[in-house]
This record gives C-alpha cells, structure tokens and sequence, in this order.
C-alpha cells in the first residue's frame, strides 16, 4: 500500500470517527436528573471511545504490518501466550468496568431518589391501548389523549414532579428523550419516578414498550413553563367545584 | 486404532431417499446448512420489508398489522432458525471430525434434532396462512402476548414451534456433550481440543441450562392462552413482570449460545491464516467458561426500566462479563501480531468480526450504568447494539467458517474474487444499516415501531438504514453465484487447502461416511502443524 494512499485511508478514517463523536452526542438534557445521566454517559462513551480506537488500531495495524510477504519463508515466532499480558489485560478491563460501575451508582442513587415528601407536582400517567391518561389529583385535572389529540403535560420550571406510572392493559414505556429517561408502565404495578425540568420548552415523548397494534401512536408531549404560567394553567383547566351540597354519591349504575 | 471398530456400514449413494434417512454428522451438518440458507432468505427478506417500511415516514407498503407480525417474525426466525442452527451446521460438520471421531455419540437423535427445526420453522411461519402470524415482538411479553390482547392462531403456533425448537437445541446439547467427553481420539486430552469443540462445549452446557426454563415460560403462556392460566395475567394474580424474569434467565444467555460457537470459529482461523498458535488458549478456554458462567447473572439488565430490579447487582454483572470479552479480543489481536497474516476470504470475515463484534461489546456495555440505560433502553440504540452482536459478530463468524469449511464439505475451493465482493459489500451494507441505528436511538426513536412522525428529524438515517439493508441483501447474490459455480467447477481442495492445524484437515476432502482412515498422534492442540512441521507439540503457556 502507497504511503498516500494511506495518509489518504488515516485521514478518512478519522474523518468518520470524528463525525461519529459528533453525531454520537447527546441532545442537551432537560432536566437536574438527564444532566446527571448525560454527564454519565458523556465518560462511558470517552471510555468507549478511547477502547475502540484503541483495539481497532491494533486490529488495523496487525492486518497491514504483518501481512505474510515474499520474503516470509520459515515460520513466525510460534508464540503461545504470555502471562503477565494476560493479567495485564485482564486487570486494567477489570479496574476500569469497577470505576465505572461506582460512578453510575452514585448517578443512579440521585436520579432514581424518590423522596415523597419533596414532591412539589404531583401527576398520575396512565398507559392504555393506544394512548396515555395524565391526571392532576390535586387539581381535578384528567386529559385523555386520543389518535387525533396528542396529550399534553405541563409542568413547572425547577420543580420536582413526581409522576406515578401505572398500566390499565399492557406494558407501555413512558419515555422523553431530551429527559434522557423512560419507565415501563406494568399493569399490576406501579411505578412512582420524579423529575426537576430543567428548560423552558415542548418535549415530545412516546411509548417505548411496544403494546400491540397502534404502538407508534402513542406519542404525547410534555410542556416546561414557568411556575406563574403553572398555576394560571392549573386555575385555568381546574374543573368548576360541584355546586350541590354535599357532592352525591357515585351514581351506582356504570 | 479406536476409531476403526466404530466404523458404521459405508452406504454410498446420494439420492434423495439417503439425505432424508441419513444419520451420519457430515450429512446432518450440510442439511442444517441448507435449512438455515432457506429460513435466512425468509428472515432477511422479512428484514428488507420492514426497512422498506421505515424508509420514510407515513405507511406505504405495510399496515400495523402486518408490520408487527413481520419485526416479530424477523427477529424469530433469525434468532431460532437461522443462526442457533447455523451455528449448529457448523458444529455438526466439524466438532466430531476434530474430535478424530467417526460420527456423533447420538447419531440418530442428531437426525431427530435437526428434522425438528424444518418441521417446526414451517409450524411458526404458518401462522401467516392461517390468519396472521405472531405478532407481540420475539419477547413475547405479557399481557401483549395474552389470548385477549393476541388472538389470532399465531401465538399458539409461536410458542409450540419455540417449544420444538428448543427441544432440538437441548438434544443437540446433551450430543454434543456426549460426543466430547465420550469420543476423542486418543491422545486428544481436554486441554488438546480446538477451541471451536471447547465453545461448542460451553454453548452446550448453555442450552442445557438454560433452554429448560425457556420451555417451561413457553408452556406456561401456552397454558394462560387456551386453558385460563394466570401465571402472567395480572388481573387474576399473575406477575406480567416475571414472564420478562424467566425469559430473559433463558434468552440472555441465547446471546452467547449465538455468538460463542462464532467466536470458536474463527478461534480456528485466525491461527491458521496468521501462521501462529492461538495466543493464550487456556486464557480463552476459561474466558470462554467465564462468558458462560456471567451470561447466567445478567439477565435482568433488560428489565432495568420496569421498577421491579434489584439494580446494582444486575448492573456490576453486566460490567463483569465486558472483561472476559475483553481478554478474547485481545488475545485474537495478539495471534495476529508479529504472523504472516495472508486475506483469504475466511480471514476476511473473521477480521470482519474482530471489528464489528468489537462495536457491539462496547455498545452492549452503555447498558450496564443503569441511568444511561433509562435514555437508551428499548430504542433503536438496542438495536444497533443487537445487530452488531448478532450480525457483525455471529453472522460474519458464520460466514468465515462457510467459507473455511465449504472447500472440506465439498471438495471444492470457492472463488476467491467473488468471496471478496461479498464481503466487501456485507461490510459496507450492515454499516450502513447499523451504524445511524445508535444516531437514532439517542435522538429518541422507539424500536417496534411501524411509522413515525415526519418532524421527528428521523428521516435521513432512515433512509440509509434501508439502502444499507438492500446493500446486505445483495451482497448474497455473489456468495450464491459462488456457491453455484463452485460447485459445479470449482478448483479441487485437496485434503487440507489452508494449511490448516486440526483433525478435520488430516482427512479426505470430503470425508468418507467413517471419516477419518487414520489419524495422526496426538500430542498438542495442532496435531496437523506438528505433523507438517514435524514437531511434537508443547504445551501452551
């Protein structure tokens, strides 16, 4: 192989590795918890990153340096092992996957912390087929989504929203992905997840366990504002009080 | 010589009547070869109908329906009919010939095993004549997989084939085991097996663990569909949750039971093209004990996001067993290092795995944080992941032992050139599908689904998805045509073509029904390389 020719294969080779870092990073997160998460996966992938050019480059380098030629009459060096290699790549692997493994404890520790009585926002999601109920106890509050009206959820900027995650059918995922996060919705289980937004803005979400027939369907979407346009929004979808006197009974039909 | 009084009545003949009857491990091997092309033109054409799909948003070939049985149907038959018995082809055809044996232990169970997969393969994929096929993902999961939310016959179909085909697997098994431990030629201590007999061993020991509990989840969701069961139906007391439990227990050790016996093939011809021994076979042989071992403690890292997991225990087993897999790549590298390393096809494919089965250890381990799994669980992440595993590491291992094996399993060397072209397009094509799949999975993109929004920014990586997908399926066009023109007139092999190191070389090419005349002495892992060399072999560090 020419000299150019291989400047040219190197030069493109890292052209598509840099490419891939690029396109490899993650959207910027929306929430305390996804920047925690992001900020993990950020040293996974530099770990990954650094053992995959690693081990491609020897790969690479072994198939180009060591290419049988003309002048290669006897046989190589019929090298068996070596021990001291072998620990070597043994141990190092081992120290790392061990350090990782303790920084994603801590990160999982904080996001999955779920302490009750610092929840400021309180939701209730429920999967169905094909589409979610988001229902605000506090406040009377129920939307359903359907196939033609995504359901929206809003929530306030800075405040922990607890969400409590529960199935009326089959298992859904109730994933957003700048959240950087997803639940699996099991009938006969509740999940109970919290979550601190971090941004202003429209975050889409979609079901990720896939549930039958309309799976791709149930999209939905969450809205971060500001904890004023909450509660105006709060006040202003919370149903009028009962008027009667006291509130009747559940009618027993149906 | 022991290998003599076990010779059976050499029966000629080639006849239809000699295949569908035979019991001879040589004939078996080549059957399951065939089988697996068969159900690899169903799985893949399966395949390129869902990226035909998911080329561009909105639905234009398929509807849900359809496209939920065909991603079912695909992952299915590629997992259980295609690679499982690929994998066995290969060790069907070679392990009792490197053994220096004269057939399986077993020879008529082995023709009982393989019989099953055809007959059960038609089972699974008759669902589509008979008012839809399966259709609630390769997982199966309940309640989706319930008689109320599946009702058609395809589920029912599903799991009775699953259940043959798994039957299959565990009498091939415990063959296998049998085979190995029973009938090694003299002088073939343990410690002397090629490393494709040592991984079939493990892949085994896998199976037979392992695919039991498989069968029992299967008869169980049997049972909850016809007769009012309620193992996973939540509304009557059952646990949805522990259907992802038992199936999983089976399903992640599948992974390796996929992917060890490919990593003892080309174990077999890395050495033999780069001129060199193995480097650290023991290393391996225990490496490979240990991916067996771990495989069985990681199972619930494909259940981290349902709530119902013990976390940290799940979470450092997955990381453990990125070592061992580790020290294989390793040690493949340094086989190479410092060889003579010449590019026949075979080797060519095995690299190919080298450096996309490495993408898909370091894409599995982005899993094992827990919280980087919360964002990438269940998208198209997972798939990459998937399909560097299983394709870029286990197909192309097949592959390479196709074109290793082809010139011994006919006599025949296959065209070179025309082995070129199919890997190159192969290696273009799976890239080009695969690779924007992990692109994709950040970016949010749910696997399973039939269509999705056009502003979601998902349309270009889609799209190259899908040429890539038409890229892999070409690329089998040259490898047929090879196959073909080889067959008919292709350059003789010779006993042992690549200057090969194992028993199965020291015979004819192909081998008689009683396989080998005479063998060798014994006295390392490479009786051939002692004989040629003549050396008498020394032990491996």
């Amino acid at each position: 192989m020419s000299q150019r020719l291989k400047t040219v294969l190197l030069g493109v080779g890292i052209a598509l590795f840099a490419g891939a870092c690029q396109a490899l990073d993650l959207r910027s997160p929306a929430t305390e918890q996804a920047v925690q998460i992001g900020g993990l996966y950020t040293a996974v992938f530099a770990i990954a990153a650094f053992v995959f050019v690693l081990v491609e480059g020897l790969i690479i380098w072994s198939v180009i340096r060591y290419r049988r030629k003309p002048s290669d009459k006897g046989l190589p060096a019929q090298t068996h092992g070596n021990l001291l290699l072998e620990i070597v790549w043994t141990i190092i692997p081992l120290v790392t996957v061990v350090g990782l493994f303790v920084a994603s404890y801590n990160v999982l520790s904080a996001v999955d912390a779920r302490d009750a009585s610092a929840a400021q926002v309180k939701v209730e999601v429920v999967g169905y087929q094909w589409q979610w109920k988001f229902a605000y106890p506090d406040a009377g509050i129920e939307i359903f989504g359907t196939a033609e009206q995504a359901p929206q959820l809003v929530v306030p900027l800075g405040k922990v929203t607890q969400v409590t995650l529960s199935s009326q059918d089959v298992n859904h995922g109730f994933y957003i992905p700048e959240f950087l996060f997803q639940r699996d919705a099991v009938p006969g289980h509740v999940n109970v997840l919290q979550f601190t937004p971090n941004k202003l803005g429209t975050f889409n979400g979609q079901c990720s366990a896939f549930c039958g027939l309309m799976h791709h369907g149930m999209v939905f979407s969450i809205k971060v504002v500001t904890p004023a346009e909450y509660d105006a929004w709060i006040a202003a979808n919370t149903p009028p009080a009962p008027t009667a006197s006291p509130s009747p009974s559940p009618s027993p039909s149906n | 010589m022991a290998t003599t009084a076990l010779r059976p009545a050499a029966r000629s003949g080639t006849g239809i009547y000699e295949w569908l009857t035979t019991t001879d491990h040589k004939k078996i091997g080549i059957l399951y070869t065939i089988s697996s092309f068969a159900f690899l033109a169903v799985g893949g054409l399966f395949a390129l109908l869902v990226r035909s799909e998911l080329a561009q948003p909105g639905l234009q070939f398929l509807d849900e329906k359809s496209y939920n049985q065909l991603f079912t149907m695909h992952a299915t038959i590629m997992i259980f009919w295609v690679i499982i018995p690929f994998l066995g082809a290969i060790g069907n055809y070679v392990v009792p010939l490197q053994l220096g044996a004269p057939d399986m232990a077993f020879p008529r169970i082995n023709a009982l095993s393989f019989w099953m997969i055809p007959f059960s393969g038609i089972i699974v994929l008759s669902g589509f004549l008979l008012g839809g096929a399966a259709d609630a993902g390769w997982t199966a999961y309940p309640p989706v997989s319930s008689i109320k939310y599946s009702p058609g016959p395809g589920m029912n179909l599903w799991i009775t084939a699953i259940i043959l085909i798994g039957t299959s697997s565990i009498l091939g098994a415990i063959n296998f085991l049998v085979t190995i431990f029973r009938m090694r030629a003299p002088g073939m201590t343990l410690f002397r097996m090629p490393i494709l007999v040592w991984t079939v061993l493990v892949t085994s020991v896998l199976v037979l663990m392992a695919t039991p509990v498989l069968t029992s989840a299967l008869i169980m969701l049997f049972v909850d569909r016809n007769f009012g069961g309620s193992f996973f139906d939540p509304t009557t007391g059952g646990s949805a949750i522990m259907w992802q439990n038992i199936f999983w227990f089976y399903s992640h050790p599948a992974v390796y039971i996929m992917v060890l016996p490919a990593m003892g093939v080309i174990s077999e011809i890395i050495p033999v093209f780069s001129r060199k021994p193995l480097f650290g076979y023991k290393a391996f042989v225990f490496a490979t004990a240990g991916i067996g071992a771990l495989g069985f403690s990681v199972w619930a890292h494909h259940m981290f996001t349902t709530g119902s997991v013990f976390l940290p225990f799940f979470s450092l087993m997955t990381f453990f067993i990125a070592v061992p897999t580790g020290v294989k790549m390793f040690n493949w590298v340094a086989t190479m290092w410092r060889g003579q390393i010449t590019f026949k096809t075979p080797m060519l494919f095995a690299v190919g795995f080298l450096s996309m089965f490495l993408i898909g250890g370091i894409n599995g381990v982005f899993s094992a944080p827990v919280p980087v799994d919360y964002a990438i669980h269940a998208t198209y992440w997972i798939v990459a992941h998937i399909h560097y595993v299983l394709f870029g590491g286990s197909f192309l291992g097949i592959m390479a032992g196709l074109y290793f094996y082809f010139p011994k399993m006919t006599g025949k060397m296959l065209d070179e050139r025309l082995g070129k072209i199919h890997f190159a397009l192969m290696y273009v094509g799976l890239n080009l599908t695969f690779f924007p799949m992990h692109i994709l999975g950040l970016s949010g993109m749910p696997r399973r689904i039939a269509d999705y929004s056009p502003t979601a920014g998902w349309n270009d990586l889609n799209l190259v998805a899908t040429i890539g997908g038409f890229i892999i399926g070409s690329s089998m066009l040259p490898f047929l045509w090879n196959i073909f023109i080889s067959l008919r007139s292709g350059e003789a092999a010779g006993d042992d073509p690549w200057e090969a190191n194992t028993l199965e070389w020291a015979t004819s090419s192909p081998p008689p029904a009683w396989n080998f005349d005479r063998l060798p002495p014994i006295t390392s892992e490479r009786p051939l390389f002692d004989a040629r060399h003549g050396r008498s072999g020394k032990g491996h560090a």
